[in-house]
Parts: C-alpha cells; sequence; structure tokens
C-alpha cells in the first residue's frame, strides 16, 4: 500500500464510519461514498496533502477505490 | 468548471440536457412551465434565470439546480427566501461531490432558504449541509367513504355558523389581499408573504394549473385565503371517476378558520369530489381542522391513500421539507415555526 493509499483509507474510514478494503472495492457502487464525504476527501486532499485537485479529472472512472483516488492524486502532485 | 446562473439564451442546452437526465417530455423540458417557474416576479434579471448550473471547462452543462425567489414573513421582518427545486447531475457524475456544490453556492448566496420534497437519495446531503426538515402533515377529508380507490370512514358534518359569512371564487389578487395579508401575517411566524405579487403569479397567473381560489369575508373584510386544485385521479388506463380536492393554500384570520374550511368541504361536496387533502407543516389551523372533521390522513387507516395522482402510484408516500437558515445574525428557529404547503414549492406541477 503507498502513503497516499494509506491516508486516503484513514481518512475515509474515520470520515464514513465504513470499513475501507483495499482490494479496488468501487466506493461508490456501494454506496460508501456519496457527494458529502467525496467534497470532505476533495478539502482533505487539498489541504492535508497538500495537492490541487483539478474538479474535471473527478469522474467515477478514477474516483471510485482508494486505489484509483491515489493514483489520480500522483498524477496531480 | 463554474457554478452561474442559467442564461435564457442557454434554453437549448439546458432543455437537452434535461431531456437526457429526466426523460423527454418530463415537465422540466417545457419552457412555459420553465419560464414560469425559474424567471418569477422577483427575478430582475433580464438574461439570467434564477436557476444554477454547473458548467465544465468547455460550457457543457453538468448539473443544474433550480431555484427561485420570494420574499417570506420572518419574525415580522420581509427577508428574500430562496425556494430550491430540482437538483439533478449527470448520471456518470453522480456520488462525486458535484451536487453537494451546487447545494452550498445554492444556499449561501441566500439568508433564508427552504426546499420541498427532497427525494430520499439526496436527504442525508441536506442534512449533512447542516439543514434540518420533517414531513409535512397530511390531513384528510373523506366525502365519499367508497369508490374503486378506497373504502374509508366519512367525515363527520360539523355544525358551522355561516351567518354573515361569504365565500368568493376569485380571478387575481389586488391591493385588498395585501391589507388581508399584513394583517394575520403575524399568525405564522415564517412563511412565504402571501401578497398580491406572489399569489398572482404562484396561483391566479399560472400558465399550466388552473387554481380556484377564494377569499372568506365578512362584511367587505377579506378574513381567509383558500386556494383548491380539483384533481381527477388517473390509472394505467385513464382517468378513474374519483375527484380529489386538493387545499394547496390557506391562511386565515382565526375567526373565520371554521367557516373557510367547511365551506371549501362543501364547495368539493357540491362539486363531487371524493376526498380532500391538505399538506401543512407545523400546528396551524390543528383546532379548526379537526372541529371541521379532517383526520390525520398519515394514520391508519387513511395512510395508504395515495399523493401521487398522474398516475396513481405509491412511490412517494409524504411530502417533506427541509430549511437552512445561512445568515447566522437571525435566530434558529424551531421547525414548527416555519408555515409552508403543497404549494409552496415547486411540486404542484401540471
Amino acid at each position: 500500500m503507498t502513503t497516499y493509499e494509506a491516508k486516503i483509507k484513514t481518512f475515509l474510514e474515520k470520515e464514513t464510519q465504513h470499513q475501507i478494503e483495499s482490494d479496488g472495492t468501487n466506493l461508490i457502487e456501494k454506496g460508501v461514498l456519496d457527494s458529502f464525504s467525496m467534497i470532505k476527501l476533495i478539502n482533505f486532499v487539498e489541504t492535508e496533502l497538500g495537492v490541487k485537485v483539478d474538479m474535471e479529472e473527478i469522474t467515477p472512472g478514477n474516483f471510485n477505490s482508494v486505489e484509483t483516488i491515489a493514483r489520480k492524486i500522483e498524477t496531480w502532485r | 468548471m463554474e457554478i452561474r446562473p442559467i442564461k435564457k439564451s442557454e434554453w437549448p442546452k439546458l432543455l437537452a440536457f434535461n431531456e437526457d437526465e429526466y426523460r423527454p417530455g418530463h415537465i422540466m423540458t417545457n419552457k412555459t412551465y420553465y419560464d414560469w417557474q425559474f424567471d418569477n416576479f422577483t427575478n430582475q434579471n433580464k438574461e439570467n434565470y434564477s436557476s444554477l448550473g454547473l458548467f465544465g471547462k468547455s460550457g457543457e452543462l453538468l448539473g443544474t439546480f433550480g431555484m427561485f425567489q420570494a420574499p417570506c414573513h420572518f419574525f415580522g421582518k420581509t427577508i428574500m427566501g430562496n425556494c430550491l427545486a430540482n437538483l439533478i447531475v449527470r448520471k456518470d457524475l453522480r456520488s462525486l461531490g458535484y451536487g453537494y456544490l451546487l447545494l452550498e453556492e445554492a444556499s449561501s448566496s441566500h439568508e433564508l432558504n427552504i426546499d420541498h420534497t427532497i427525494n430520499q437519495a439526496a436527504w442525508p446531503m441536506f442534512m449533512k449541509a447542516g439543514w434540518q426538515g420533517e414531513n409535512l402533515k397530511r390531513h384528510l377529508y373523506i366525502i365519499k367513504p367508497k369508490n374503486n380507490l378506497y373504502e374509508l370512514p366519512v367525515s363527520s358534518e360539523r355544525k358551522v355558523i355561516k351567518d354573515g359569512w361569504h365565500f368568493d371564487l376569485v380571478n387575481d389578487f389586488g391591493e385588498e389581499i395585501n391589507v388581508f395579508w399584513r394583517r394575520i401575517k403575524h399568525r405564522y411566524p415564517i412563511t412565504v408573504e402571501r401578497s398580491a405579487d406572489y399569489l398572482n403569479w404562484r396561483y391566479a397567473h399560472n400558465p399550466l394549473v388552473k387554481y380556484s381560489m377564494f377569499l372568506a369575508k365578512s362584511g367587505e373584510e377579506i378574513k381567509a385565503l383558500v386556494v383548491l386544485r380539483m384533481e381527477d385521479l388517473e390509472g394505467e388506463n385513464g382517468i378513474l371517476g374519483i375527484k380529489a380536492g386538493r387545499i394547496i393554500d390557506f391562511v386565515s384570520d382565526e375567526e373565520a378558520e371554521d367557516f373557510a374550511l367547511d365551506t371549501t368541504v362543501e364547495y368539493c361536496r357540491e362539486n363531487d369530489v371524493d376526498f380532500l387533502d391538505y399538506f401543512s407543516s407545523g400546528n396551524f389551523h390543528a383546532r379548526a381542522l379537526k372541529k371541521v372533521g379532517f383526520v390525520d390522513g398519515d394514520s391508519a387507516p387513511y395512510a395508504d391513500l395515495p399523493i401521487l395522482f398522474h398516475p396513481i402510484s405509491k412511490k412517494r408516500t409524504h411530502l417533506n421539507f427541509a430549511v437552512k437558515i445561512s445568515n447566522l445574525e437571525l435566530p434558529t428557529p424551531n421547525l414548527n415555526d416555519w408555515y409552508t404547503t403543497k404549494g409552496g414549492g415547486d411540486q404542484d406541477r401540471p
């Protein structure tokens, strides 16, 4: 697990009160991520991880699991 | 990406978006309706609708939040209220935060926000965003105890004194309704101002829905306003031969409540109505409703009576409302201070 994956997993577990598996689980389909938690996640990425988020790239394809979110953040660094 | 008011000149883009995200033929694809709802008497902007759009980098629509403004009575003051209506985000972008962005933008720009009939999927987002809300109460009056749809106890007729009162059907509203409203609005701590401007826009000059508007008077003085809509219930194969009378709006002097409600029932009885309903928040008019014979429509055996009639559907069983005060200097009211009815939002549609 990468550093970003670990930080995102910890944040989401605290925020959503769900156990997050690092197995590519689709967090949107599973109902873990909703509009509100997504905004909190974006705020976390920008303020705590210091990475500017490009809202145009927040799509279900690249923001649906801990792994895809971490990969996308890497590209924004 | 930007959130901004939708320009009236962007109607073709909005129409295509609404056809994709709702369906062709949905009320949101009807320009007459859209122009009426989102370019109302308070909108001073000639170029823009009052609704918001979320636009991508190339100017494509990603989501919309329909909203309109109406002056509200708020504990003796008049504040411009923001009535939020339809929130929708492109199907492939849902649950990604865009709906929340639209909600925040819509509600942060006004002191007083109210929304009606928020669906189950969106309700948690509103509550997390600091809104508070609850279901409207449904008050029912059963005139015909049995028809093709239900078998329910008939509501009992009560003796209401009518000497000296009259009940006039009106076509529109003038200064006399403003005088009436200024006199009685203290009864409703927070509600839409029932000014002539509002009532003419909302009911009298509604381009798509026919309302019957009554004034209860004692002598020449207005004592109550009742807005009634008659609906023929539809099944999958057309009209069922069952008629509902719906009290869409009601404001009244205390002394006129019994007469206005009872005469509305009588009018419906004379017009072959099977049952009446009236949705409202709080505990307003509770004494008179009980006295005239209205029952709690949210309890057995009445709760099974559908609220959607075109066609009859149990997909929705309640109407709700939610509110948010964005100006922290305003007092935080109790939900029971808010008076709203089925006519208060955008849900009483054609």
